[in-house]
């Protein structure tokens, strides 16, 4: 829970900076796969904690809810079912996160292009695309070791 | 059993039916969240507050450093100034009383012209910016001052350099910016190309990304632009004010039916390093 909180107020901190260092830190979404290594046999409690990470993250950050708030319980949705096919450790973990930031930044621009909020241009998606690999992959390895993840056991069948 | 399937098969449609009911209402309500015309409850404001205030705090030891590297750049840059306002020093009197004559024959204007809408006009509120929006494509920034401070949606908000955008959302500490650089296909701004004689009119509507300019369409007069011209906003509209700077044009071309010209702009405004915003309180009239 402490990667997220964590996580969570470095995204807001980091914003400010995130033009002028060219990052695009997207880390309350990358603490939701050690939210699911740590609480994955309690399915119930980490639906609630992705939903609420939602909550907060569209109140606080972008003024939308409940886009995010919707987005983030898919993607806990999604991890959930992608550990079922990986098992944990680095490797396995950094293609996860891969696959859940590029899962999240689609979903937001079909939903944004639907509503007719941003025209429908690939290069919106392109953008900062390798920015954001960069460093949400970074931020991964680097809480990944630190918090010694790969000791957690996922049993398969655990939800 | 044929009774059964055909139950069956109603009650999927109804639930398809459901579905897509459910999305449609999802969409809409998205909509109305995301494009901002959704007020605040009294809830979100205070979560929002508290969440702000706390990451406002962790930011500011950042801020402190962030600040310090900037004073000394400007210490710098100051003693260079010092020196050249040093040898312009006795001229300034003669400015200083040329400037008096000079508002005086304005306000005379201005009263007798009935013209509103004018920068002088409001009063200033600085703000720093305690969060840029996570999401790159929203395009907005939060500010440290709200409600309390007399901040209302559709303010405009500006820099030492130029336009940045307007107000759209606000709490009791907080208020949200929306930037002039957003892909918004909503946002439109009037404003004026000025060349050494004439203005001409325009919208100001949407950024490219790739490029980092504005992009001015619908300027449908022949009169002549050039590169290097500025961009300020025209005052038709009652929510900006005329006479704030966005940029400089740094391409001219048609429109995709060669029936109006569009302009690129490269903006005044660093949109990369914001800091510190300056809110321009007035009436705010319904755009």
């Amino acid at each position: 829970m402490i990667n997220l909180i964590i996580s969570f107020f470095l995204d807001g901190l980091l914003s400010i900076y995130q033009k002028t260092l060219h990052i695009t830190p997207m880390f309350s979404i990358v603490a939701l796969i050690f939210l699911f290594l740590r609480y994955h046999k309690d399915s119930s409690f980490y639906y609630k904690a992705c939903l609420f990470a939602g909550f907060i993250y569209d109140l606080l950050y972008t003024n939308t809810f409940p886009l995010n708030t919707l987005i983030f319980l898919l993607l806990g949705f999604i991890i959930s079912k992608l550990y079922l096919f990986f098992s944990n450790n680095l490797l396995n973990g950094i293609i996860i996160n891969l696959l859940v930031l590029i899962i999240y930044k689609l979903v937001t621009f079909v939903i944004l292009v639907l509503i007719g909020y941003l025209p429908f241009n690939f290069v919106l998606i392109l953008d900062n695309l390798l920015s954001i690999i960069l460093t949400n992959t970074f931020f991964f390895i680097f809480i990944y070791i630190v918090f010694k993840e790969h000791k957690r056991k996922i049993s398969r069948y655990g939800l | 059993m044929k009774l059964n399937r055909r139950r069956k098969k109603i009650e999927f449609k109804y639930v398809v039916l459901i579905v897509i009911a459910g999305i449609l209402i999802l969409i809409g309500f998205l909509s109305l969240s995301v494009k901002g015309d959704r007020h605040q409850t009294f809830i979100e404001k205070g979560i929002r507050d508290i969440g702000l205030n706390i990451q406002k705090v962790l930011y500011t030891p950042f801020r402190f450093i962030g600040d310090k590297i900037d004073e000394y750049s400007d210490m710098k840059r100051i003693y260079k100034s010092y020196k050249e306002l040093d040898e312009r020093k006795s001229k300034i009197n003669v400015l200083e009383a040329e400037n008096e004559e000079l508002k005086k024959s304005l306000d005379e204007l201005k009263k007798l012209l009935e013209l509103k809408n004018h920068l002088s006009e409001y009063e200033k509120e600085n703000a720093a910016v305690i969060n840029r929006n996570v999401g790159d494509w929203y395009n907005t920034l939060t500010i440290d001052k709200g409600e309390k401070s007399g901040i209302k949606v559709g303010m405009v908000v500006i820099t030492d350099s130029g336009l940045i955008g307007k107000i759209i959302k606000t709490s009791f500490y907080t208020s949200d910016v929306k930037l002039i650089t957003t892909m918004d296909l909503n946002t439109k701004i009037s404003v004026g190309v000025s060349s050494k004689d004439n203005t001409t009119y325009g919208l100001l509507s949407g950024y490219d990304i790739k490029k980092k300019e504005l992009l001015v369409i619908d300027i449908i007069d022949d009169t002549p632009i050039n590169i290097g011209d500025k961009v300020v906003t025209s005052g038709l509209s009652d929510v900006f004010p005329k006479g704030i700077i966005i940029g400089t044009v740094s391409k001219i071309e048609s429109d995709d039916f060669a029936t109006s010209r569009r302009v690129r702009v490269t903006p005044a405004t660093n949109f990369n390093s914001l800091r510190y915003v300056t809110v321009l309180k007035g009436d705010i009239a319904n755009d």
